[in-house]
């Protein structure tokens, strides 16, 4: 059904050379180099810079390209570039830990709940129903006062209320496939239930949860980097986008480059993860619908 | 009148229902975890001052039986004293969410002002180089960080220009940074929703039947596709508006604002518990009573809604 509907003009030409595998959209470009140039820092920032936390008094506030600061350095003379290489790291560890933890998690519940719906069915659709309530602010600000405040807290908080999309989305896609013939011949040649989900159920849901994995991600690195901001995420000497704008908050003032670059990297990974969401919907031809 | 009672009984008993959630959730994430006292203490104290500070708060009470406490006291009107301050928890927070009130009001006001009439005029010229223009800028804008935002703010129109204070101080400019800055994400997913929205109405029956009937592009997308696609707007502002909210926690620290996301943030670093707990009662009831808000708006707007079955 989705597959045939065509509503972005050019979109039945661009259907006819993906099938060659001759080009890719826009989007997906842009995505893919944002994020070598990213991994290529990170790497960068991990082999040949100095440690982001080394102070270098003398070099307090070096403008951006003197000595030996391409980025310049903060307050306290640390070199931007080693911080912003760092931050990229802790945001890759936690975006994707998160899309993973909550996307495992989001799947299986959404899987059992569809297909043997019932009791089962009925409990984790509370469950969605009690997370869209709860705003996340608060649970976020909750969480971070009752379990405290590092890496691994973030990661877990993050986690709370992200599976429910999943749930819902691969619930919703469960119901449809479950009614087909396949499953039934399935079940006619004694599969079990718990093959049927894991050989017919999850594969169908597969492209689904790849997109919303990408989509989420740019949220996942704005509330990580928020809540960091607000010293409720990730703790100095631990870096992240979130801590390195906060402390150069206060030399603002003095040193514009101290809040300007960090921010600038990212929103382009931000940018780059809703890019890579919007492209892999196009290229594996997933329903957009499904996911608002 | 019947459809309308029970829409609205319905939407009611969920509301009641949804607090309740929120009361329990916060009482155990609050009380089940943690250190009561962590927030009380402000120096060493020893195991005897320590346990007559836990009974002198109740701490000691089996947690089943102090949430019948603690419920009896939220029937009353009482959230229990603030850990820091000499007033009453929920004398903060309602002394805080006015202050959220106006900054979130004039930034969604704000919001919509440019939104509405840029997703008219992209639908307008659909697929037009200034329609695509549109949609690339929201895009980058969608992952422009809030905070971040705020902060270029300040650097240009209060470090640079010297033209607005970067400060709430009391003056009517104070809201014009805080304001933008919220304002700025929420706008690039208004336009988003709103401009797919018309779009889909514009692919309805009852379109091609007024092109049929000869009438313009524009008075179609006008005074048809514009009213139409509305509900939409409105349910999603609603239903979004927790997520909307997360802005304030940082905006609101920047700019010194002391609305709901300040007093949430230290109410986090004194561990205030009484605090924290009446904050997350209070916004799930705005957050309740916003989304009835708007069930009610839409049932007024929409007559398609007002049809059972429909």
């Amino acid at each position: 059904m989705t597959g045939q509907t065509i509503t972005v003009p050019g979109g039945r030409l661009r259907r006819l050379t993906r099938r060659h595998g001759a080009r890719w959209p826009g989007s997906l470009r842009v995505a893919v180099a944002i994020l070598s140039g990213a991994a290529l820092l990170a790497l960068v920032g991990a082999l040949a810079l100095p440690d982001p936390n080394h102070q270098d008094l003398l070099a307090a506030f070096a403008k951006p390209g003197t000595g030996g600061h391409l980025l310049g350095a903060d307050a306290l003379g640390r070199d931007m570039l080693s911080g912003i290489a760092a931050s990229i790291v802790t945001a890759a560890i936690v975006s994707v830990s998160v899309v993973v933890i909550s996307g495992t998690i989001g799947v299986f519940a959404g899987i059992l709940a569809g297909y043997r719906g019932g009791v089962i069915d009925a409990v984790v659709m509370r469950l969605v129903d009690l997370q869209l309530a709860i705003p996340p602010l608060l649970l976020f600000v909750a969480g971070a006062a009752v379990l405290g405040r590092d890496l691994l807290m973030v990661i877990l908080l993050l986690c709370i209320p992200s599976w429910v999309p999943y749930a819902r989305v691969v619930r919703s896609r469960v119901l449809v496939e479950r009614e087909r013939s396949s499953i039934t011949a399935a079940r006619l040649a004694g599969s079990s239930h718990l093959r049927i989900m894991r050989r017919n159920l999850l594969p169908a849901t597969v492209k689904l949860v790849i997109v919303l994995g990408s989509l989420q991600m740019g949220w996942i690195l704005l509330w990580e980097s928020s809540l960091s901001f607000v010293s409720l995420g990730v703790q100095p000497p631990h870096l992240s986008f979130g801590v390195l704008i906060s402390q150069g908050r206060n030399s603002l003032a003095q040193a514009w480059w101290v809040v300007v670059f960090p921010g600038i990297v990212l929103a382009l990974l931000v940018l780059a993860a809703n890019s890579l969401g919007d492209g892999l919907r196009d290229k594996l031809d997933v329903d957009a619908e499904i996911l608002d | 009148m019947r459809t309308f009672v029970t829409f609205i009984g319905s939407r009611l008993l969920q509301g009641v229902l949804v607090v309740l959630g929120a009361v329990i959730f916060g009482y155990l994430l609050i009380n089940g975890a943690g250190d009561p006292v962590a927030g009380l203490a402000t120096r060493q104290l020893t195991a005897a001052q320590r346990a007559a500070l836990i009974h002198q708060y109740g701490y000691d009470i089996p947690l089943v039986p102090r949430f019948f406490h603690y419920f009896g006291g939220l029937l009353r009107g009482d959230f229990g004293q603030s850990f820091h301050s000499e007033d009453s928890a929920i004398g903060l927070v309602m002394h805080a969410l006015p202050q959220t009130g106006l900054l979130v009001g004039v930034a969604i006001a704000v919001a919509l002002a440019v939104a509405v009439p840029v997703s008219i005029f992209s639908v307008l010229r659909r697929n037009s180089r200034w329609d695509t223009g549109v949609r690339q800028t929201l895009v980058v804008m969608q992952g422009i960080p809030d905070f971040w935002f705020a902060l270029l703010l300040v650097l240009i129109f209060s470090v640079q220009l010297a033209l607005l204070p970067s400060i709430a101080n009391g003056t009517p400019e104070a809201i014009i940074l805080p304001a933008a800055a919220l304002s700025l994400p929420l706008m690039a997913t208004l336009v988003r929703i709103y401009r797919g929205e018309m779009l889909e109405v514009l692919g309805a029956d009852f379109v091609a039947a007024l092109r049929a009937r000869g009438l313009g592009n524009r008075d179609i997308v006008v005074r048809h596709a514009a009213p139409n696609a509305l509900p939409a707007l409105i349910t999603f502002v609603a239903v979004q508006l927790g997520w909307l909210l997360g802005g304030t926690l940082v905006v609101e620290t920047i700019f010194g604002w002391e609305g709901i996301g300040s007093l949430a943030i230290t109410a986090v670093q004194n561990t205030d518990l009484p605090v924290l707990e009446a904050l997350i009662i209070v916004v799930a009831i705005v957050y309740v009573a916003i989304s009835l808000l708007a069930d009610l708006l839409l049932f007024a707007l929409d007559p398609r809604i007002r049809v059972p079955s429909a």
